[in-house]
């Protein structure tokens, strides 16, 4: 304890005062339990909500990632760009179906889709499917499409076959059930899987019964060919563009679907960010203002760590890293309470009104990395304005 | 050694506030702490002792004139140099004992400990010292609220004294004390003095507590005034 003998050993370096604050406010953070404990509670909030949203736009993307095939054409009406909207007349399908550019061998599937209402198996409530009337070279171009339970409908008759998923989901779909759709009753004849469940979602039937059965006789909404190699689709891109008659897009089913993912997950994005961003104003302003009583409340503490020799950069460091922390930990139990409630739950996306696809929510890397990001810089800000406006006094006096 | 002047402050002018709000708290005012001196500093409330004992310390810097630190002007020091300056050289005793209630009594002596680049094992014998020279060996892993007035004050001086700093400045240390942990704190501080040959100036009120000094000095309306000294060992005070 004799002084001048031990001045060489006082050797201050940023990096160790920054690692003694944030040790300091590991401490405080226990020692403040409840203001620790509404920090994160805000972001536990924030996080739930942003990281539904981030996970059901995952699980659909991921769902539909590898979904659709190259190899299989989807002419749609050039107006509407998708299959929902779309409508294809019976000259534009004879016209495709006897084209030169096509093989004999070629799969060729004008398809027509409606829009039909029944009720749910658990709440008796009304959702809108796909109903799909389909040729039997239709059925050929799904992937890995099989019939799981009784048979598949027969040409001529009233008869449907309902997606395993679909099936699941709605009410009166065992086989023989009957259903009354847009005044024609149909019997359920089989259930069928295809090779990605997001797709068995849709009743199908006889293209020509569902045609006769709405009486649209002489309309289709899309046509399907298959398969075709690079040069095949070359070539049919060029029949469809030269003939003013066949006003089509034609887009491989992978394009199609590509589309389709880009559309509702730009809408699940839409909701949930703007949702997310209003939240995390919320929370901030609940850091904001947690922080600065808090820091109030331990000024005379910053005051004597100052006296000691801390600097003020340091200071405001382990301000910033306690709330940073505090984010991070409430931004990590959100995420928790959201995989152990949500991931791998199956949800159904709507396009054009109609429960269109099933998909699993996935809390994967994305929704991780995104709210992970979006609570440190809320956290961030929330400790750098508390750690510059609250030490502008302090450093007065240290 | 005890001639070397430690503080030397020259012609010091210090006041608070704007126009009509100001008040003056110091004009040119001389000061001289020597090596090895225990001075208390006495005077009313509002006649700037505890701002003196600040400008000691760099906490407050002064209006005019200059304040040396073993021939050094420190007015002029940068606010990081100040906050370096002031780890190596200068511990810091408050009426408020002022420690961390997070910590325990050991955590709370090595505080300053963790701006240098000794090693655990280092700091930990330090601290076993500090405290051991307090006679608070058995408190180490106590927090705060566990120890009482004088045995916070205590921790208090140990941390002012683990990084071997040659001065102490004390404000009002016993002031929140009772008469009996009021001596314990004082003759610790004396054999410090004494002993270790630290540089002490300690604000009071009370004039038992300046008996244990050296030096008396009675500060009035921001000049010294030479009165008879209590202690025999007293010298003038500017």
């Amino acid at each position: 304890m004799q002084h001048h003998s031990s001045h060489s050993t006082l050797d201050r370096s940023l990096a160790g005062e920054c690692l003694a604050m944030a040790r300091m406010s590991l401490a405080n953070i226990w020692l403040s339990k409840w203001s620790s404990v509404c920090i994160i509670g805000c972001i536990v909030l924030m996080v739930a909500v942003q990281a539904t949203f981030l996970s059901m736009a995952e699980g659909f993307q991921s769902s539909m990632d590898s979904a659709g095939s190259d190899s299989i054409a989807v002419l749609v009406d050039k107006q509407s760009q998708s299959e929902s909207s779309s409508q294809v007349s019976r000259e534009q399908v004879e016209l495709l179906r006897h084209a030169k550019v096509l093989g004999s061998n070629q799969l060729f599937s004008p398809e027509f889709r409606m829009s039909v209402s029944v009720l749910g198996r658990e709440d008796n409530r009304k959702m809108n499917v796909a109903l799909r009337g389909l040729t039997p070279a239709g059925f050929a171009l799904r992937e890995g499409y099989k019939i799981v339970q009784g048979r598949a409908p027969q040409a001529g008759r009233f008869e449907l076959i309902v997606g395993d998923s679909l099936a699941r989901r709605v009410k009166d779909t065992t086989l023989g059930s009957r259903l009354n759709l847009g005044g024609q009753d149909w019997t359920i004849v089989g259930h069928f899987q295809l090779q990605n469940a997001v797709f068995e979602t849709e009743f199908w039937a006889d293209l020509a019964m569902v045609q006769a059965g709405y009486k649209r006789e002489n309309q289709y909404q899309s046509i399907r060919i298959g398969h075709l190699d690079a040069s095949g689709l070359a070539q049919l891109r060029q029949f469809v563009q030269a003939d003013s008659r066949l006003a089509l897009d034609v887009l491989t089913e992978q394009e199609l679907f590509r589309e389709q993912i880009k559309d509702t997950t730009n809408v699940i994005l839409y909701l949930g960010w703007p949702l997310a961003a209003i939240l995390g104003i919320g929370a901030l302003v609940g850091i904001l203002n947690i922080m600065f009583i808090s820091l109030e409340a331990r000024f005379n503490s910053l005051r004597i760590i100052g006296l000691l020799g801390f600097s003020v950069t340091s200071i405001r460091f382990g301000i910033i890293f306690e709330t940073v922390l505090l984010s991070c930990i409430g931004a990590l139990l959100g995420i928790g309470v959201i995989t152990l409630l949500l991931d791998g739950a199956a949800a159904w996306s709507v396009t054009g009104g109609i429960d269109s696809e099933v998909y699993n929510i996935k809390v994967g890397v994305s929704t991780l990395g995104q709210t992970l990001g979006f609570s440190l810089f809320l956290g961030l800000l929330g400790g750098l304005l508390p750690a510059w406006k609250g030490l502008n006094k302090e450093s007065n006096h240290v | 050694m005890q001639n070397t002047a430690v503080f030397q402050l020259e012609q010091v002018s210090k006041s608070f506030g704007n126009g009509d709000e100001q008040v003056r708290i110091f004009r040119q005012l001389d000061f001289t702490v020597r090596d090895g001196e225990f001075i208390a500093l006495m005077g009313p409330s509002g006649c700037g002792k505890t701002t003196l004992l600040n400008m000691l310390g760099g906490i407050e810097m002064p209006d005019r004139g200059h304040i040396r630190f073993r021939g050094e002007r420190i007015d002029d020091y940068k606010p990081a140099t100040l906050n370096q300056w002031r780890a190596r050289h200068v511990g810091f005793v408050f009426q408020a004992f002022n420690l961390l209630p997070m910590f325990s009594a050991a955590r709370n002596v090595e505080l300053p400990l963790l701006l240098t680049s000794l090693s655990r094992a280092e700091r930990k014998r330090r601290i076993e010292t500090a405290l051991d020279l307090m006679g608070l060996s058995q408190c180490a892993n106590r927090t705060p609220k566990k120890l009482s007035g004088g045995q916070q004050q205590r921790v208090a001086i140990a941390r002012a004294l683990v990084s071997d700093t040659s001065v102490l400045l004390c404000d009002e240390p016993t002031g929140n004390l009772d008469k009996q942990s009021s001596n314990e704190v004082l003759t610790l501080l004396k054999m410090l003095n004494r002993d270790f040959n630290k540089t002490i100036v300690m604000v009071t009120h009370d004039p038992n507590a300046a008996t244990f000094a050296t030096r008396t000095c009675h500060l009035d309306k921001g000049s010294f005034i030479d009165e008879p000294q209590q202690n025999p060992t007293a010298a003038a005070c500017a």
